[in-house]
């Protein structure tokens, strides 16, 4: 009788002290990647990315009404409060199984500081209602195995139906589910009547998704892919246009890498403890946990596999499978306890005591090796990143933007600060900032809008280029530009400027002193978008210190870009063409190697080797690596159009008017190409 | 006896819980505070080394961690005012445009259900108005701000705040029809042998949800 206020005085401290750990790392503005557009959403009541994540902006809506600090912490303060409530289900769930209270507070702790799930603290996402969920749903379906009534399978249903709300990778619970529920009871389960009571409350749950079109109607400031048609809606829910290109879409060698680092993932994040929870696996009372378990963690690395390409370090994966092990791994301790309890002779006693001691010391080892890794309290990189940006801006300026960490932070700033409202802002993919005319665009299938609002978005370049438009984005190709305009480095961004137009000196180069970079170049450990932002801030930092004198500094500036970008996908390509440019021919050579190792679209970085053969002198390997580049993505204009130049640079006209033909016939909307096509084949050429 | 129990062991559950929110609220108010203490004190002395554009962003950022009675937020407006005004005075009309628009958006990421600094806004956008029409200049020689003419045809989007008051009752709505379903399950399903108090708490527990639930909806269009 006396375990059980004993038992909920542990459950809360643990709770508590997990939260004010939490509160301690905690991201006090927006973060990069997805948070700034999660926590516009749920501000505005708005329609974030697919799947729409309705109950994540419901619930987010509470939190950003709490007067504490900015909106932008308070969303961050979400995560922190469910993945606190994560570890006290883990701990109830561990204890309901166990009964001790040391193996529940050892799996509990372990959960709550392995890397990947204290990670997922720090910022505002959808993962930590996501893992809230998971361990619910195996909490409650333990409390099913024990009693089978009717009520406990309803109310299953009806939170599957809302963890559906937030994140659809709940779908990979469901072979697990299905078996143990069928396995265990499957006349009550089965039964027609059961069956569909079951699925009423499951799709009662389910009707909330009616959330995105009344929010879209009713205007929220925030409304991606405008679900208010039932195409629109059906796009958005399912997430067909975010998925349909990248499942099963790569090589065997490229799965079996990434299962290999999927696993290592999992290892590095528990090492000792798998053993414990191998250990809990095996001590699990009847065959269908141990296989519900299984299933678990099979479907959660099939996703992580098979069904998502994001690179591992960006985002959250086999986070059903770090509960799952710290369940297991709760229940290996509490049966290594009974062992040494039952150990007989004289040094039982210490054997039981050191063995405690164990249990304590590893959450603690977990808590202080994450510690700094975890700690994102002095990361201001998100909202430096979209500051600068717009203090680079002209007044009554235009702004496109694209890329998700140039985007989302400025979604926040601009709909949650309201910053710089005299700036008229763009996004190149009319998700948020739209164009003018944006309701006929919405209307248009996607073949024509694919063509119109690159028009429209040049329309919107060459009419205010005289007051100053700005691209925040990583690709300078993705925008049409205007003819007889060009594009100049200015700050962090890029200026379009017309012929004619003179820069205003001064102005130019005093922007880079108005910036705030205190966290950009703070010394604090920063994960893989965090270094994305930080590497593009030094690359265009050293780009205008060699621009304009300071030679030594600006190469040092690219050095640390270099090094804080390691892997980055972009950045090596972006500083192997401004080395080109320059004329330092080796580091192009070692930042093209680099962009070999990290970059996905390897046609891409051939294409630039032939650039770098090119401005080398050496057009036989320019020929040959623009060739590659062609032959790895035939589709690419760009690349056939570089290639017909290099080749009659080379002097073979009759290939090159070939190339330049096929690029046409991609094409058909290049003047400057048919133009030369026309003056080589009437004979004028060389 | 029974009842008596209950009543004790739910008076003790209503405690922790109460206890854990005490916790909880007094742990992030010490979180602002000790935040914008910080912030604000390496600001002051950033200001006092005359270097003004670190002063602004750890200003800045002690009044992005705004709470009630937390004295540092006003304090660090009033600062931030008075970098614009020396700014201005000394030529510098870039900062003096940065140190106003930082009390603004501060202000702006502190709504709650309520808007802290009104007038600050209310301040802010006249000084911002009259910086851009005496200093504004684009970033080519020769150039000047655009004509109103042009600024509107630019259609300068504005986002509206979801309306407050239906805000709570949207948020009323979604946890009513979300736990009325809960002890719909609970009491009414929790013994399907017997039907009569099935369909005598079903009469109950059924229109609560409805009405819930046509709360949320409600919630949903006019906020």
């Amino acid at each position: 009788m006396k375990q059980q206020p004993l038992i909920n005085n542990l459950s809360a401290a643990t709770f508590i002290f997990v939260f004010i750990v939490y509160l301690s790392t905690v991201c006090p503005t927006v973060y990069v990647g997805d948070s700034g557009e999660l926590t516009a959403a749920a501000y505005s009541l708005g329609i974030p990315h697919p799947s729409g994540y309705p109950l994540f902006a419901l619930i987010g809506k509470i939190f950003c009404l709490i007067p504490v600090g900015s909106i932008g912490f308070r969303m961050n303060l979400m995560s922190a409060a469910l993945s606190s409530a994560t570890v006290l289900i883990v701990f109830n769930i561990i204890y309901s199984l166990s009964s001790s209270r040391l193996a529940s507070v050892f799996g509990a702790l372990c959960l709550a500081f392995t890397q990947v799930f204290w990670l997922q603290t720090v910022s505002a996402e959808v993962y930590p209602l996501h893992t809230f969920f998971v361990a619910l749903l195996i909490r409650l379906l333990i409390y099913w195995d024990g009693n089978k009534s009717f009520a406990s399978l309803c109310l299953f249903a009806f939170i599957v139906g809302l963890s559906f709300l937030n994140h659809l990778q709940t779908v990979m619970m469901a072979p697990a589910v299905l078996f143990f529920l069928i396995y265990s009871d499957r006349k009550g389960v089965l039964n027609p009547k059961s069956l569909f009571t079951i699925s009423l409350f499951f799709l009662f749950a389910l009707s909330a998704y009616v959330y995105l079109p009344l929010r879209t109607h009713a205007g929220a400031a925030i409304h991606w892919g405008d679900p208010d048609t039932f195409k629109n809606f059906w796009a958005v829910v399912s997430g067909s246009a975010h998925r349909s290109h990248y499942i099963f879409g790569h090589s065997l060698s490229y799965y079996i890498t990434r299962s290999k680092d999927a696993l290592a993932i999992v290892f590095s994040q528990f090492w000792i403890v798998i053993i414990t929870a191998f250990w809990g696996f095996l001590k699990l009372p009847d065959c269908r946990w141990k296989i519900f378990y299984s299933l678990i963690i099979i479907f959660d690395f099939f996703y992580t596999i098979f069904l998502n390409s994001v690179f591992l370090e960006i985002t959250a994966f086999n986070l059903p499978t770090l509960i799952v092990l710290s369940i297991l791994s709760g229940i290996g301790i509490s049966e290594i306890l009974k062992k040494c309890k039952d150990v007989s002779g004289s040094g039982r006693r210490r054997v039981y005591n050191v063995t405690k001691a164990s249990c304590c010391l590893i959450p603690v080892i977990f808590f202080v090796s994450n510690y700094n890794i975890c700690d994102q309290s002095k990361n201001y990189i998100g909202y430096e990143h979209s500051l600068n940006a717009f203090r680079t801006v002209s007044p009554q300026g235009v702004l496109f933007a694209d890329g998700d960490n140039n985007i989302f932070p400025m979604v926040y700033t601009r709909v949650i600060e309201r910053m710089r409202e005299d700036v008229s802002v763009y996004d190149l993919k009319n998700l948020f900032f739209r164009v003018d005319n944006s309701d006929a665009l919405t209307e248009k299938d996607v073949s024509s809008r694919n063509t119109l609002l690159p028009r429209l978005q040049e329309e919107v370049v060459k009419k205010y280029s005289n007051q100053g438009v700005f691209l925040k984005i990583f690709d300078p190709y993705g925008i049409k530009i205007p003819e007889a305009h060009r594009l100049i480095p200015y700050g962090t961004l890029l200026l379009v400027s017309g012929d004619g137009m003179e820069l205003d000196e001064q102005r130019y180069k005093s922007v880079w002193k108005y910036y705030s970079n205190e966290s950009i170049e703070g010394n604090f450990i920063k994960d893989y978008m965090n270094r994305e932002v930080a590497a593009y801030y030094h690359y265009t930092k050293g780009q205008y210190l060699l621009l304009n004198g300071g030679i030594e500094l600006g190469l040092k500036r690219l050095a640390l870009a270099s090094e804080e970008g390691y892997n980055d996908e972009i950045i090596h390509v972006k500083l192997a063409l401004l080395y080109t440019d320059i004329g330092i021919f080796n580091l192009a050579e070692q930042e093209l190697e680099k962009a070999l190792l990290y970059c996905d679209d390897t046609a891409m970085v051939y294409n630039n080797w032939g650039y770098y053969y090119s401005k080398k002198g050496d057009i036989d390997n320019a020929v040959l690596s623009i060739r590659k580049a062609v032959e790895l993505n035939p589709n690419k204009t760009a690349y056939y159009n570089n290639l017909g130049s290099i080749l009659i640079e080379k002097g073979n006209v009759d290939e090159a008017v070939k190339v330049l033909k096929k690029s046409i016939s991609i094409d058909s909307n290049q003047e400057h190409q048919k133009e030369i096509v026309r003056k080589y084949e009437s004979g004028k050429g060389m | 006896m029974g009842n008596h129990w209950m009543n004790h062991k739910f008076k003790k559950r209503l405690f922790t819980v109460f206890f854990i929110g005490i916790i909880i609220l007094f742990s992030l108010w010490i979180r602002a505070y000790a935040g914008a203490m910080k912030d604000y004190r390496r600001a002051e002395s950033f200001a006092n080394e005359k270097q003004y554009i670190k002063a602004v962003t750890y200003f800045d950022r002690a009044m992005h961690w705004y709470t009630p009675f937390n004295p540092y937020v006003e304090q660090s407006a009033e600062h931030l005012w008075g970098i614009s005004l020396r700014a201005e005075k000394d030529g510098d009309y870039i900062l003096a445009g940065i140190a106003v628009e930082s009390i603004r958006n501060s202000y702006y990421s502190s709504r709650s259900f309520y808007s802290p600094g009104k007038n600050w806004i209310v301040k802010c956008d006249e000084r911002t108005g009259y910086i851009l029409q005496n200093y504004g200049s684009s970033v080519f020689t020769g150039g000047n701000i655009v004509s109103d003419t042009i600024n509107d045809e630019k259609k300068a989007v504005k986002y509206n705040d979801p309306d407050l008051f239906w805000t709570i009752i949207l948020e009323l709505g979604l946890f009513g029809w979300i736990s009325s379903t809960i002890c719909f399950i609970w009491f009414c399903l929790r013994n399907d042998k017997k039907t009569d108090r099935f369909f005598y708490r079903a009469f109950f527990w059924v229109p609560v949800i409805c009405l819930n639930y046509g709360i949320w909806i409600l919630g949903m269009i006019a906020a």
